[in-house]
């Protein structure tokens, strides 16, 4: 019965449900599961939402998909939600945000080891379709102490809005490694993501992998950062 | 007893007869002349791994050579293509259909050298013999690592006896790589006769290795009279040993003991006298440590080794002889203390711990790995005594948990282990007094979190009025992640034990 009354508490939640499967360009095998944020649902029932979205994801536990949601017994993960959704979209904008962050199931956190509860948003920039940054805030609550920290890495529209524009997606980068790095040699070029200072992560290799050379592309302005040799002595 | 001129004869002969004779083409024979070096690498293919050629002429001859004359090839006059031959038929499809073992014998006195080029990055096998790459690729003969131990190749179950029962059973030019089969070796009947045999024809020393197997009292003066590699070699060398790891028995026991003068400075010889666990053994360990106690050079490794043979054969028969080896060699930090000394000389234990943790650098080093014992040793006996103890391990933490942890780390883990598993009222004053002292914020956080776990809400309240009113001292979130990542690892580990 009881089960029954959650099922269908969440119900109106799962018919709206949307998510979102990105593929990685390099392995079409590789996707992430996002979950587009739903703009009114409170954390508790967001959630619920979460997890109940992909029935068929066994990582999910049972517990988790129909049991009681102790999200913290500490602080009001509700209020601490609204608050860190307030602050990205007075730092990007309503649009902006729901547009382009994502949650999903990792991203209400409470580590009782560390005694801090995290809230993890992932950041896809417009035009960018597997590769984000993870904009998490961390709250610090124990013996009386209590501490907020917000993300360095989320970036700020309103004081200067190119920081909110990333015109160099992973193939433009690809572009510019090939023609400003590679230079015709016979070497081939590697994406490890996006750095939290919103570069493309490069390397470039030889044929047996034995040297090439580390770099990075500025997201932003398509900038290359200078060549570092690297040659395997295994 | 089938010698290897005998199988290879018969070898050919049944080949003669049964039409599969050839002669080779001349094409083929034209590839084999220009044969000059052999260059392999190996490859990994549907979680495969293969062996595949890196020179054009040796792939000619592997695609274009049928099987039949690459067997031919194998005992052609030239050691590169008799190699090239093997390595090309390893690297055939129809590979497991092919009777690969009976190759071998052909070439146990094979003793021509080559060279194996392999990767830039492998190096080379400048000192291969040919023979001794027939019996290591087809019968996996061998312990060390070359790239065709990788090549997936297994002969059948049937086959491998076959070419072991001839093997074990021959003289031949590479007798020493019986060694490594020999440990996982199991005596078959059938081949006893022949292996006494060439035993006892002296011209193979290593047969010793399997007729210790069978565990023949009879047998026993043959196997001391010919131990393998014995006389001639490194007396550091421990196959010499591995007939008496073999076979125990009280003649073997007499044999190794009359073996003293080769076997006293060797690690091996140790272990297989400390086997026996009595009285007779304890003489004769004892006779062994005066001649160390004697030594001059050296003095420092063999010393290890003794104390490791008789930590690793502990009986309580040794106690008295382990105990004189901690108190003659204090400075060997390489000593550790068996678990059972604990259970009869217990306090002897407890005083020398407390002499050893005011001495020199090493004796502090053997003081602290003796902390979990010694806790719970004192668990058992005297309780103030381990409380004071624990307190004086309540010590700043190690940087990591499951990274490296000298003596001094692992016994302030222990300590916190006991209070974290103890709960005991008598910590949470020095705890305190430690959240004063400690310098560092993530261990700070740690011993609140320790504090936190005795579930009493007076010292929760404590802890938040003890922050309050030194701000200084408070953890923050950075300090938590890091204190908190330790203490997650503390936790998992405590749990596990």
């Amino acid at each position: 019965m009881k089960t029954f009354l959650l099922i269908f508490s969440i119900l109106p939640h799962l018919l709206l449900a949307q998510m979102e499967y990105r593929s990685n360009p390099d392995d079409s095998t590789d996707v992430i599961e996002m979950v587009i944020i739903p703009p009114d649902l409170k954390a508790d029932s967001v959630v619920q939402y979460i997890y109940n979205l992909n029935p068929n994801n066994s990582s999910i536990t049972y517990s988790q998909r129909f049991g009681p949601v102790n999200l913290s017994n500490k602080i009001s993960v509700n209020e601490f939600y609204e608050w860190t959704k307030k602050h990205c979209i007075e730092r990007v904008g309503e649009r902006y945000f729901y547009d382009n962050f994502r949650l999903n199931r990792h991203s209400f956190k409470d580590d009782l080891f560390s005694e801090i509860y995290e809230i993890r948003y992932y950041f896809f920039p417009p035009g960018f379709s597997y590769d984000y940054q993870i904009i998490s805030f961390k709250r610090f609550v124990f013996m009386g102490l209590d501490e907020t920290q917000v993300p360095e890495n989320l970036p700020d529209c309103m004081t200067e809005s190119m920081s909110c524009s990333f015109p160099i997606t992973r193939e433009k980068a690809l572009e510019i490694a090939v023609a400003q790095v590679v230079k015709k040699r016979p070497l081939k070029v590697y994406f490890s993501g996006l750095t939290s200072e919103y570069k493309w992560d490069c390397r470039t290799y030889s044929e047996s992998h034995w040297y090439g050379e580390y770099f990075t592309i500025d997201a932003r302005t398509g900038e290359v950062s200078e060549l570092r040799q690297y040659q395997r002595i295994d | 007893m089938l010698t290897a001129k005998k199988i290879s004869t018969i070898f050919l002969l049944c080949l003669c007869l049964s039409g599969l004779w050839s002669q080779i083409r001349p094409e083929i024979s034209i590839i084999a002349n220009r044969l000059d070096r052999v260059a392999i690498d190996s490859e990994v293919k549907n979680h495969k791994s293969s062996i595949f050629f890196r020179d054009s002429i040796s792939l000619s001859l592997q695609q274009k050579a049928t099987v039949t004359e690459l067997i031919e090839l194998t005992n052609h006059v030239s050691p590169v293509v008799r190699t090239n031959a093997l390595f090309a038929l390893l690297g055939r499809p129809e590979r497991d259909s092919i009777e690969l073992q009976m190759l071998v014998p052909q070439h146990f006195s094979d003793t021509a050298t080559i060279f194996i080029e392999m990767t830039e990055n492998r190096g080379n096998h400048d000192k291969a013999k040919v023979g001794e790459l027939f019996l290591d690729v087809i019968g996996r003969y061998s312990d060390w690592y070359m790239l065709w131990t990788n090549s997936s190749f297994k002969l059948t179950e049937q086959r491998q006896l076959w070419l072991d029962s001839v093997f074990f059973c021959s003289n031949t030019d590479f007798n020493y790589l019986k060694k490594f089969p020999s440990r996982s070796w199991k005596p078959r009947p059938e081949l006893y006769a022949c292996i006494r045999e060439l035993l006892e024809s002296g011209q193979d020393n290593y047969a010793s290795l399997f007729l210790a197997k069978y565990q023949q009292e009879a047998d026993i003066e043959l196997i001391c009279g010919h131990l393998p590699i014995y006389g001639n070699a490194n007396k550091r060398n421990p196959f010499i040993w591995l007939p008496f790891q073999y076979f125990q028995h009280p003649d073997m026991f007499s044999c190794l003991k009359s073996k003293i003068e080769d076997g006293w400075q060797n690690l091996d010889y140790y272990r297989n006298v400390a086997k026996y666990k009595n009285e007779e053994s304890a003489e004769l360990m004892d006779s062994i440590l005066t001649r160390i106690i004697k030594m001059g050079k050296y003095k420092g490794t063999v010393t290890a080794h003794f104390g490791r043979a008789l930590e690793e054969e502990f009986a309580p028969v040794f106690s008295d002889i382990y105990l004189k080896l901690l108190h003659i060699f204090p400075e060997n930090t390489n000593l550790k203390i068996p678990d059972k000394l604990w259970e009869t000389h217990g306090d002897t234990l407890l005083q020398l711990s407390s002499i050893w943790k005011n001495g020199g650098k090493a004796e502090r080093e053997r003081a602290t790995r003796m902390m979990p014992k010694l806790l719970e040793y004192l668990q058992s006996k005297d309780s103030s005594a381990l409380l004071s103890e624990i307190v004086s391990r309540i010590k700043p933490l190690p940087n990591e948990y499951f990274g490296y942890q000298n003596g001094d780390d692992a016994a302030t883990i222990a300590a916190y282990t006991y209070i974290y598993r103890s709960k005991n009222p008598y910590f949470i004053d020095p705890l305190f007094h430690f959240l004063k002292t400690e310098p560092l914020a993530k261990n700070r956080f740690f011993i609140a979190k320790i504090l936190q776990t005795y579930g009493d809400p007076s010292i929760n309240k404590r802890l938040t009025d003890f922050f309050k009113d030194h701000p200084d001292l408070a953890p923050r979130l950075v300090d938590a992640e890091e204190g908190g990542k330790f203490y997650a690892d503390f936790f998992y580990k405590t749990k596990q034990k």
